[in-house]
């Protein structure tokens, strides 16, 4: 019984002062998980990354995709709360990365398309983005779709919105509404009827979550059709 | 006669080399590690939009990067090392064996390790593949087809077979495990990280920067070294695209050629080594 001496007790003694100390510590240190936009900052040089991530770089893409969903939430809670966000351009700049990383990587042209289309404000971007997917996805129609869309109802830019439905009405697999699409841009005609379409097949794509700036728009030129 | 002999040698070694290698640990926990990947794949895909297909064959392709970097430093080059510091090759080589006879027979086992531990990573992705991608709807799959997992490891298979090949030629010169694990290691560095710089030297803006004869140093070195990111396959297989059959065979071809140098000149050295 009395085997148990001090000498035998200092070990859990520090064991469980560890324990607590480890735990102090995390309670109210800092998480990485709970990021902030000086938490996030901007991503590394892109050589550095291509150099790190070597053959990986599928896989550096994928993590860059994940860091923009929790950009987006941390990004959507701030706006609600404060009413405005730093996060959007540091998204943007992981979309971009993401893009780098992996041009074929089709998650990135969703969320280019949808959030930072709509949610993040930044139409310009996320049709540079689609425009540089479709040179590399050659055979994709979606892509010049998506931009061609972003162009006519965000930019304003019939001409390019006529020149990109163009190249997608021409790509193989090409549903007609690409070419309806193309033609209405052409003529200026009946934009809204058209942008509803197009956003509601967007909504089908996109999962539940991040439906809320495409619905936005949506009711907005429902409003300003009646 | 003696021909007969002598693979006979080989056989019985790489033999002892396999079973040596089967009863570590480590390989026994890479043969776990193995089974856990596809499972880690499951989960980290499950966490995308659209392109599940994609995510699960980069991770498993990550996966199988690791497993198979552990292996080669690990298993291969500490092997080997341990042959030097606790002097079983001078044991091995005082019963009739042969010094290239005893660097080949350590070769052969070492890549039919290898290759048991790549075809478990093979069977358990293919599993994970065909039970969880392969009933996904068309959406999520982006395109996803099971047979890209047997290419996927024959990818790996090939430059890895070049890796322990390069162990092997530094263990023939090298004095311990320091240096075998040092300069394995600085080799799959670099062959890691040079392709994209060098790739980057090719943009007009970067090259004007850079000095001339920086450029050429680098690409020197590169020509050196296994090449592991060969013809983009990584991202090709991930995408399920087609990859043409003589691009498949030069592959094949580049690293049977760079194993096969960097044995040429393990034999030559050891051969001359004083032991």
């Amino acid at each position: 019984m009395n085997s148990f001496t001090a000498e035998h007790r200092s070990p859990y003694f520090f064991l469980g002062l560890f324990l607590v100390c480890l735990f102090a510590a995390r309670t109210d240190g800092l998480d990485n998980r709970h990021a902030t936009a000086e938490r996030w900052g901007s991503p590394a040089p892109v050589l550095l990354d291509l150099s790190l991530a070597g053959p990986l770089r599928g896989l550096a893409s994928d993590f860059d995709v994940l860091t923009v969903f929790s950009i987006y939430h941390a990004a959507s809670q701030e706006q609600k709360s404060r009413g405005s966000t730093e996060l959007w351009p540091v998204m943007a700049a992981y979309l971009q990365r993401a893009q780098e990383m992996d041009p074929r990587f089709f998650d990135v042209y969703r969320l280019s398309g949808a959030l930072l289309a709509y949610d993040a404000k930044m139409p310009h971007l996320a049709v540079q983005l689609l425009q540089r997917g479709a040179e590399q996805l050659e055979d994709n129609w979606e892509l010049p779709f998506i931009a061609g869309f972003l162009a006519y109802d965000q930019l304003k830019d019939n001409s390019l919105a006529y020149s990109l439905m163009k190249e997608a009405a021409l790509r193989p697999g090409t549903p007609p509404l690409t070419v309806h699409l193309a033609a209405r841009f052409l003529a200026k005609d009946e934009g809204n009827s058209a942008g509803i379409a197009f956003l509601q097949t967007m909504i089908e794509l996109m999962p539940e979550g991040y439906h809320a700036g495409l619905k936005q728009r949506i009711s907005e030129l429902q409003g300003s059709q009646q | 006669m003696l021909r007969a002999n002598s693979s006979r040698l080989i056989f019985e070694l790489s033999r002892f080399t396999l079973v040596e290698i089967i009863q570590s640990r480590v390989f026994r926990l890479l043969i776990g590690g193995s089974l856990l990947i596809p499972l880690i794949a499951v989960v980290i895909a499950s966490l995308f939009m659209a392109d599940v297909g994609k995510v699960y064959l980069d991770v498993t392709l990550s996966g199988a990067h690791f497993v198979s970097m552990v292996f080669t430093l690990f298993i291969a080059a500490s092997l080997l090392a341990k042959d030097i510091d606790q002097r079983i090759c001078y044991i091995i080589l005082s019963a009739p064996i042969k010094r290239h006879e005893y660097i080949l027979a350590r070769y052969a086992g070492l890549s039919i390790a290898f290759a048991i531990l790549a075809l478990t990573l093979t069977i358990t992705a293919y599993i994970g593949g065909y039970f969880y991608i392969g009933t996904l709807p068309e959406l999520y799959q982006s395109g996803f087809s099971v047979i890209m997992i047997p290419m996927m490891f024959f990818y790996i298979f090939f430059q890895y077979l070049s890796l322990i090949s390069v162990a092997v030629f530094f263990f023939s010169w090298a004095t311990g495990t320091a240096e075998i694990l040092l300069f394995t290691s600085s080799v799959i560095l670099f062959s890691w990280a040079f392709p994209p710089v060098l790739a980057a030297l090719q943009t007009e803006e970067l090259a004007s920067q850079t000095p001339q004869f920086l450029s050429r140093l680098i690409e020197v070195i590169y020509q050196f070294l296994p090449h592991l990111n060969g013809s983009d396959f990584a991202l090709s297989i991930a995408h399920s695209l087609h990859i043409n059959v003589k691009d498949l065979l030069l592959y094949m071809l580049e690293h049977s050629a760079y194993a096969g140098i960097a044995l040429v000149l393990a034999l030559l050295l050891f051969k001359r080594r004083d032991l």
